[in-house]
């Protein structure tokens, strides 16, 4: 039988977590559960079944050759593999499907395709989407993302590869400054890889893995893949976090209930550095028994250009729980969950302070700081109905971002984006500046209909609402018919307003 | 008058009804469209196994026994969730001792066999046989590796895999 762990802990900041490991090891059984009583008596048999018989291959009945015997040295065990002792297909954020179709020794694939339709209550000329970084198109179908590839495990070798084309290969990094420091056009060159990565993988504990590239941030609890989501539209605590880390990961798995996974990265979801410094952070991930999950994502890093003494912390902690489980499969009321998210983050140094600044905009300075912090929430319930086919996911969120460091900056004529020099900036652009304000909530419910392990039909509506005018309004973001190709006259402005009310549809498909 | 229409007017009672009616119609039209049961009928699907795989001869009862048994280990199946490849808990892995005579081929279908007669109650099994579950159904695969034979057992979700490892590693160690 496999073990729970009972090392000692490595590392003091961590060290309750890793204490209440075999604790929770006591509350549930590790993989595999202790033996069971002999069988019952078998089930009455049916009417024979039919007479007819397949002629016995030759050798059907043994010669008397004797069996060998049983070896009586025990093979030394292998550690249970990490969380597979229980039934995780229902978190938030995590694969539903239980096996890959294509899986062997050395490499398992995967194939995603993502298309959605979205239509906005404000209707914008331009067809675009303000503030998200899953949707991107309005009143138009949208192949937001098709990828493919998978994981090559050889040995103790591994590697991953997944691409990405569609949308989501625009508006993501788009969100990264860093791009436009130095040369080589790192947005161009990596956009349309979303994680590629290699390491090597050790037998220790219950397996260590240390892998170097792009990979994928849990910050904010969702997953970058809609189809492992409860809700296609994140709230904004998930939203404006980041996708995926450049750098290098030690994944540690104390257990195979516990996760710890250190960073050494780039920055905030950021091909390149800022700044001189790295970021640092990482994840714990604490899964005791299949109904409940723990997640915290803890960064340190200096993301703020020409600013190289501003340094940003945040810290994201997701709690999820399966309160309902039915009995019988195919149950008509088959499960219930919610999940529980909060983020709190700021900034300091180089005119700024996470908290009590007494500066004003454009008059932020080391002696009068403007206040610069994330606080926000989200929550969700999930009902799972028909033997899982079905699902009503109900949520919504609040963030509050003095200084704007995490807000998604508007596109189009109303971008903050600093641009390259032979690009024209914006004529109106969001203003991200130390001092602003910036307040907003969302709601929203949805449902999926997941006839198999690899289909997800998704409908949803979705209100944000903003403090301050954010959200693409009807005149949009663009110029005054909608087109890039149309001159912007003087005095106009982008469209810009404080909530957003839209239906969503989407077809999410994975392999 | 279209959905768009109700959200752009901000008829919240409109656009809620509208929801609700979707929501209602699309699941009870949808109901149409769900998939089979998951779980197999056991029953019939022992019986259409047992007239498959099933024939006259006598099978030397070793095989069956816990006796052949080399080793049991937690059968995995692989998926990529979040940022990492994630192991599934499918059932168990058993090593058998080389067999004279015996082939992957005819081993799966003895197993096979023995599974369905033991479902359909023709046969009694030991305690803890692996090759049948009393209330569930295992999927039985056979490959030779090296000289012995490895025989996958799937149970039909994470309860059944469980059991059927439970199973095996007790079979295993009544030896």
């Amino acid at each position: 039988m496999p073990k729970t762990s009972t090392r000692t802990p490595f590392c003091g900041a961590l060290a309750c977590v890793l204490l209440m490991t075999p604790l929770a090891g006591a509350q549930e059984p590790a993989t595999p559960p202790s033996a069971p009583a002999p069988p019952t008596a078998p089930v009455s048999p049916p009417a024979p079944a039919q007479a007819s018989v397949i002629a016995p291959p030759a050798s059907a009945s043994l010669p008397p050759t004797p069996v060998p015997p049983a070896a009586n040295a025990e093979a030394p065990e292998k550690p249970s593999e990490p969380f597979a002792f229980g039934d995780f297909s229902w978190l938030n954020g995590a694969n539903r499907q239980s096996k890959a179709i294509l899986d062997t020794p050395a490499f398992t694939g995967s194939f995603l395709l993502d298309v959605n339709y979205t239509a906005s209550a404000a209707n914008p000329i331009d067809n675009t989407v303000v503030g998200s970084t899953a949707l991107s198109r309005n009143n138009e179908v949208t192949l937001a993302f098709v990828g493919f590839g998978g994981d090559f495990h050889v040995d103790h070798a591994r590697g991953r590869l997944m691409t990405q084309f569609g949308l989501r290969s625009t508006i993501v990094p788009r969100n990264d400054n860093s791009a436009n420091r130095g040369q080589f056009d790192l947005s161009t060159a990596l956009r349309y890889i979303s994680e590629v990565n290699g390491g090597y993988h050790w037998d220790v504990l219950h397996g260590v893995n240390l892998d170097a590239g792009i990979f994928m941030s849990y910050i904010g609890l969702f997953s970058y893949d809609n189809f492992e989501n409860w809700m296609y539209l994140p709230s904004f605590t998930s939203d404006n976090t980041p996708w995926f880390f450049n750098g290098l990961r030690l994944q540690i798995f104390t257990s195979d209930k516990l996760k710890i996974e250190p960073w050494l990265i780039n920055g905030w979801q950021s091909y390149g550095k800022f700044n001189e410094m790295p970021g640092f952070g990482a994840q714990i991930l604490w899964r005791p028994v299949e109904w409940f999950s723990f997640n915290s994502n803890d960064y340190v890093g200096w993301d703020t250009q020409d600013a190289p003494g501003r340094m940003r912390f945040h810290t994201d902690n997701s709690v999820e729980a399966r309160y309902f489980r039915a009995e019988k499969p195919g149950a008509i009321f088959s499960k219930a969950a919610f999940s529980l998210t909060g983020d709190f983050g700021g900034e300091s140094g180089d005119g700024v302070v996470p908290w009590g600044g007494t500066g004003t905009e454009y008059h932020c300075s080391t002696t009068t700081p403007c206040t610069q912090q994330f606080a926000s929430w989200m929550a969700y319930n999930r009902f799972w109905f028909f033997g899982d086919h079905f699902a009503w996911t109900t949520g919504g969120g609040m963030m509050h971002n003095p200084g704007r460091y995490l807000v998604l900056a508007p596109t189009g004529n109303a971008s903050p984006v600093p641009q390259p020099l032979n690009v024209a900036p914006a004529s109106q652009p969001f203003d991200m500046s130390p001092g602003t304000q910036f307040d907003a909530f969302d709601y929203e419910t949805g449902f999926q209909y997941m006839p198999d392990e690899h289909t997800t039909w998704d409908l949803e509506v979705n209100h944000r609402q903003a403090s301050v005018p954010y959200f693409a309004g009807h005149g949009g973001v663009t110029s005054p018919d909608g087109y890039t190709t149309t001159t912007t006259p003087k005095g106009w402005a982008p469209d810009l307003v404080k909530g957003d009310t839209r239906i969503i549809v989407a077809l999410l498909v994975r392999f | 008058m279209s959905l768009l229409d109700l959200i752009t007017r901000r008829n919240t009672a409109s656009l809620l009804a509208v929801l609700l009616a979707l929501g209602a119609s699309g699941c009870s039209g949808l109901l149409g469209l769900l998939p089979e049961p998951v779980h197999v009928d056991r029953i019939r699907t022992a019986a259409e196994q047992e007239y498959r795989r099933c024939d006259a001869e006598p099978i030397d009862p070793r095989v069956f026994g816990s006796g052949v048994v080399e080793s049991v280990t937690p059968l995995y199946r692989y998926v990529q969730t979040g940022s990492n490849r994630e192991a599934r808990l499918h059932g168990a892995e058993l090593r058998l001792h080389p067999l004279p005579g015996m082939t992957a081929e005819l081993m799966m279908r003895t197993l096979s066999c023995r599974s369905a007669r033991l479902v359909l109650g023709r046969v009694e099994g030991s305690p803890n046989e692996p090759y049948w579950l009393p209330d569930g159904w295992v999927k039985i695969d056979v490959r030779s590796d090296d000289g012995s034979f490895v025989v996958a057992l799937e149970g039909e979700d994470l309860p059944e895999a469980k059991d059927v490892l439970a199973r095996a590693q007790a079979f295993r160690a009544a030896q």
